[in-house]
């Protein structure tokens, strides 16, 4: 149960980083581009895989801030191998140097924004949490 | 509720007398709550054996399968298993935390949010501990949140 919820929790957040980047990818795409109509479809397979692996890359807590450190950059690395697979199956990108920058800053733009969204959602419940201490303190 | 303190003699037991009409969680839970606070527990140091109370413990952690208690400025080494532990101050204001943890909600001066979505408890003597995402949900619920 506890690896479900955590990989609903990635498929969440991840899901909702690649489909901000693609909507930003496009923008910046030729008009000529077309976008595959399965896109949508792509997008939520690609959230999934890697929640994934991040679920089974977290499910063991890091105890210590340097761990925690080490597993997100080797998440990271991993992150940005299933990308480019990833995006070669699809066709979002080709076997090409720009195309793998490409996709390696992605994958940094949605690590940004799961942890933009990670921090908030910590942030809310340390609020709730603050002002319920400080209740029992009057 | 109305409370009512007497002044014993000297040497006389301390007593608490609870008038009910019936037996609610509420008054179960101020019961428990006067039960565990006044027990104290054997902790062992390099000098012998002391008796520590549970309300002077910032957190006991499981290390290496030995469980120690923090005060603020000492460790103590319990005998009893960080289970055991959580099932004596049940309904005290210690909580599990993590699974090597279990914190005093009294001594917690702050909750401060970290990157990776978990939270870090600032402890009054500055020490800060992690709480790990799957036990928020039951803090929040003994908080009242």
């Amino acid at each position: 149960m506890k690896f479900f919820k955590l990989f609903l929790h990635f498929f969440s957040t991840i899901t909702l980083g690649i489909t901000l980047v693609c909507g930003l990818n496009l923008m910046t795409a030729s008009e000529f581009y077309v976008v595959p109509k399965y896109i949508l479809l792509q997008v939520a397979a690609a959230g999934a895989i890697t929640a994934l692996v991040s679920a089974i890359a977290f499910y063991k807590e890091p105890k210590t801030s340097k761990q925690f450190w080490i597993v997100n950059a080797i998440h990271y690395v991993l992150m940005c191998v299933i990308m480019i697979l990833i995006g070669l199956w699809f066709g979002w990108l080709s076997l090409e140097l720009k195309g793998i920058l490409s996709m390696v800053i992605s994958v940094a733009l949605v690590y940004a924004i799961t942890f933009t969204l990670n921090y908030l959602l910590a942030k809310k419940d340390a609020d709730e949490i603050n002002k319920a201490l400080q209740r029992r303190r009057k | 509720m109305k409370i009512t303190i007497e002044t014993l003699p000297d040497g006389a037991e301390e007593e608490i007398i609870i008038r009910s009409n019936s037996l609610d969680s509420e008054l179960m839970e101020l019961i428990y709550a006067l039960k565990s606070g006044r027990s104290k527990l054997a902790a062992y140091t390099e000098d012998g054996i002391v008796r520590l109370d549970c309300r002077d413990v910032y957190y006991f952690e499981s290390v290496d399968n030995k469980v120690y208690a923090y005060c603020e400025k000492n460790v103590y080494e319990i005998k009893q298993k960080l289970y055991e532990l959580e099932s004596i101050y049940e309904h005290s204001d210690m909580i599990r935390i993590s699974k090597a943890m279990i914190v005093n909600v009294e001594k917690i001066s702050k909750i401060v949010p970290m990157f990776n979505g978990r939270l870090e408890a600032v402890l009054g003597n500055g020490e800060r501990v992690v709480i790990s995402r799957q036990y928020v949900p039951e803090l929040k619920k003994k908080l009242g949140v």
